[in-house]
């Protein structure tokens, strides 16, 4: 069954089930987008349940017009950017504020780390410490680009903007991206 | 497409395959828990300000500042500002007059008047005293007595007034302009003026 078919099911019949397999379907890919957006490890569990409780209470306000996974992600995002902007009013006096362009960013947590275990851990913190100095607009777009694989067409639903913006945002984030890693990627 | 030629490949590689973060193992569990759980529901701006915790306290402060204000025991020596008069904007005109001397000004020029008028007075009443005698003519008597104040009457009848009476008339005070001169004074006048054209003729020359 498709995503779609599986949100009508549930929107018909408030099927459990078919609850249960779009969180195992869309839990990983929402944890990944978040993660990468937020640089927080629990904060990005928490928004991703708070998507999943969003999409149980208010199943009704989903049209077939838009692809769920576009709907789902608009959610998600609008949370992640909530949580982002809560925690930045909140840590004025934090140690974190270390980024170039008056961008705060918390430490991502050294206790817990997925992608240290499997990835070259020097290069993949860098890359998630150039991430968090982007600016929020194109920090959400590089990663829907180039961390999640979504296309522009995707990016410009969820984000609500032209394909064109997409497209700039995408390009300015990652000229951003190779100015802040330089040192990587000297060539 | 131009910029995306100048971002490194291996940048985009490596964003590409950075490693996946996955769900933690009880995430479902802590997921349905968050959904059993009674929705809370958010406080407006304004709820939270009329709140009965904080509404409470503040009304009670508030009678308490307006008792205070209106039950005090030294009421009496309390000078309402809503009470006293506001400054009149005519006393303010007088004062700032004064501060010019203005009004000094005046008082000095009303006193000067009030002396001319008294020695017009005088001029007048010792005028008609003479008029009183019995030698002067009745009718001109009646016409003094009549218009007096008037200067063109005066000098109407100068003709008839001695001399004396004559000298004590002001000339500055007589307007020659609107004065009706008898067919006698009128030859009078343009024998002078002959007289006078005369003798100015052979001094130009």
């Amino acid at each position: 069954m498709t995503d779609e078919e599986l949100i009508l099911e549930f929107q018909k019949s408030n099927d459990q089930k078919a609850f249960e397999i779009l969180v195992e379907r869309f839990k990983n890919p929402l944890i990944n987008f978040v993660y990468r957006f937020l640089g927080d490890y629990e904060a990005c569990v928490d928004v991703v349940q708070d998507t999943f409780v969003k999409v149980y209470r208010y199943k009704d306000s989903y049209t077939s017009v838009a692809k769920f996974s576009t709907w789902i992600y608009t959610i998600a995002g609008n949370l992640a950017r909530s949580e982002y902007r809560r925690r930045k009013r909140n840590s004025i006096f934090s140690i974190n504020d270390y980024g170039e362009e008056g961008e705060n960013y918390d430490i991502p947590d050294n206790k817990f780390r997925p992608d240290v275990e499997t990835y070259n851990k020097f290069k993949a913190q860098k890359i998630q410490e150039a991430l968090m100095k982007l600016k929020e607009v194109y920090r959400e777009a590089v990663i829907l680009r180039d961390i999640q694989g979504l296309s522009y067409e995707e990016i410009a639903e969820i984000l609500k903007i032209e394909e064109g913006t997409v497209k700039s945002r995408i390009n300015r984030g990652r000229a951003q991206l190779q100015k802040f890693l330089k040192n990587i990627y000297k060539d | 497409m131009i910029m995306e030629e100048n971002i490194n490949n291996k940048l985009l590689d490596d964003l590409r395959n950075l490693p996946k973060v996955s769900a933690p193992d009880n995430f479902e569990e802590e997921l349905w828990k968050k959904i059993y759980k009674p929705e809370e529901k958010k406080e407006s701006f304004w709820q939270k300000i009329f709140s009965t915790n904080k509404i409470i306290p503040a009304a009670t402060a508030a009678a308490i500042i307006i008792i205070f204000f209106l039950v005090r025991p030294n009421s009496s020596d309390y000078e309402d500002p809503f009470m006293i008069e506001p400054p009149v904007r005519e006393d303010i005109i007088t004062v700032s007059n004064d501060d010019a001397g203005v009004s000094g000004m005046i008082e000095q020029k009303q006193k000067i008047e009030q002396q001319e008028w008294k020695t017009d007075e005088s001029k007048r009443s010792s005028l008609k005293k003479e008029l009183a005698k019995p030698e002067i003519d009745s009718s001109i008597k009646d016409n003094l007595t009549e218009s007096a104040t008037t200067p063109e009457t005066l000098s109407q009848s100068s003709g008839t007034i001695n001399d004396e009476v004559q000298f004590d008339i002001d000339k500055e005070e007589l307007n020659f302009l609107k004065r009706n001169l008898t067919d006698q004074e009128k030859q009078e006048i343009l024998e002078l003026k002959r007289k006078i054209k005369a003798s100015d003729t052979p001094k130009a020359e």
